[in-house]
């Protein structure tokens, strides 16, 4: 029995296990049919990603940013995005665990970063990675870090 | 000490250890993500920019996952799959600013950005560069992106994760995908795509 292309496809892709993987490389041994399709579907494949690795503008540009807004938010220098941050956990917090258990996390000195962290371990705990992340997308979503540095960059 | 990031970024590590109190743990997260900008930049910028359709909300969305990774990670939070992760990101601030109505599905627009393939020296022609119009192969967001995130050598794993879908589901979209194309190509050699047209060059 020939396999489905999403079997072939998934084998050009190394993304079958090695039982089924093994399968098909048999199967291909012996068959010229399912060889030829394979060939066309790596064909394909190569001529996409020829096409992708064409370099679309040069990333060093953003690397001095990400570093620029790295140091700039050690130092505090984060133009209150932080403080935004903490806020807005301290909002979530409170929408799922109730207010104690955001002045249990809200310690006097607690860094943002960390109440993401420790925020971010309640929500996979009680609400599941899924819930979690998109929590955190929301904390994080449209604030503004280190503007200037940023635009410095450009 | 200087990194060679991917022969395209050059960083100095040393920059990045800004203060003697920085912590080795922050510094191994800066170390961490430098490495990760110079294997995954170049392709998530790509991935941004095709999907934006401008260039300067690609070069913000790399940035922001970026700069959203280093933030997840002083957090203490453990990323199993930091390629897809960054991928995820990118791709949702770019919607987000796009203001699409859905985080799911890209407009069709940015396909038409997807790259035409030089020609290739073992068959002389390219299916893909006799194509003018992909879109009208009628492929569908969710497919087109799945053959945009496996060109940059995503695993079906990672590209489940960033459009938020089973693993399954990709590799079904792929072939469906693949199946679509391979019509299409075979219709367009004929002539009989309407809205479908053979390049010029190609077609002599």
């Amino acid at each position: 029995m020939h396999p489905k292309r999403a079997a072939l496809i998934a084998y050009c892709d190394a993304e079958t296990g090695a039982d089924r993987g093994g399968r098909i490389a048999r199967h291909l041994a012996e068959c010229q049919e399912c060889h030829e399709r394979l060939r066309r579907i790596r064909g394909e494949k190569e001529e996409l990603s020829a096409g992708a690795a064409a370099p679309v503008c040069d990333p060093a540009r953003d690397w001095d940013a990400v570093l620029a807004a790295m140091a700039a938010w050690r130092e505090g220098r984060d133009g209150g995005a932080a403080s935004e941050l903490t806020s807005r956990l301290q909002w979530q917090l409170e929408k799922y665990f109730g207010a104690p258990a955001t002045r249990m996390l809200r310690r006097p000195g607690v860094r943002a970063e960390e109440l993401l962290g420790e925020a971010n371990a309640m929500m996979e705990a009680f609400l599941g990675p899924q819930a979690a992340e998109a929590v955190r997308d929301d904390c994080l979503r449209g604030l503004v870090w280190a503007g200037p540095a940023r635009e410095a960059t450009r | 000490m200087a990194i060679y990031l991917g022969g395209a970024v050059r960083c100095k590590i040393g920059a990045m250890d800004r203060g003697a109190g920085s912590p080795p743990l922050a510094a191994g997260i800066e170390r961490e993500i430098a490495d990760l900008f110079g294997k995954e930049a170049a392709g998530i910028l790509r991935y941004a920019g095709a999907l934006a359709e401008d260039p300067e909300t690609a070069h913000d969305a790399l940035q922001e996952a970026f700069f959203r990774f280093f933030l997840c990670r002083s957090a203490g939070q453990r990323i199993r799959s930091p390629r897809g992760w960054l991928f995820r990101v990118a791709r949702n601030y770019v919607l987000d600013l796009k203001r699409a109505g859905s985080r799911t599905d890209a407009g069709m627009d940015w396909l038409r950005h997807l790259p035409s393939p030089a020609i290739s020296p073992a068959t002389g022609d390219s299916i893909f560069d006799r194509l003018y119009g992909l879109p009208e192969i009628g492929l569908s967001p969710r497919e087109m992106e799945c053959i945009r995130l496996r060109t940059e050598d995503l695993r079906y794993e990672e590209i489940a994760r960033v459009l938020g879908l089973q693993t399954g589901t990709v590799g079904a979209l792929l072939a469906r995908a693949h199946g679509k194309i391979r019509k299409a190509v075979g219709r367009a050699r004929r002539g009989a795509q309407p809205g479908l047209r053979l390049r010029p060059e190609a077609r002599e």
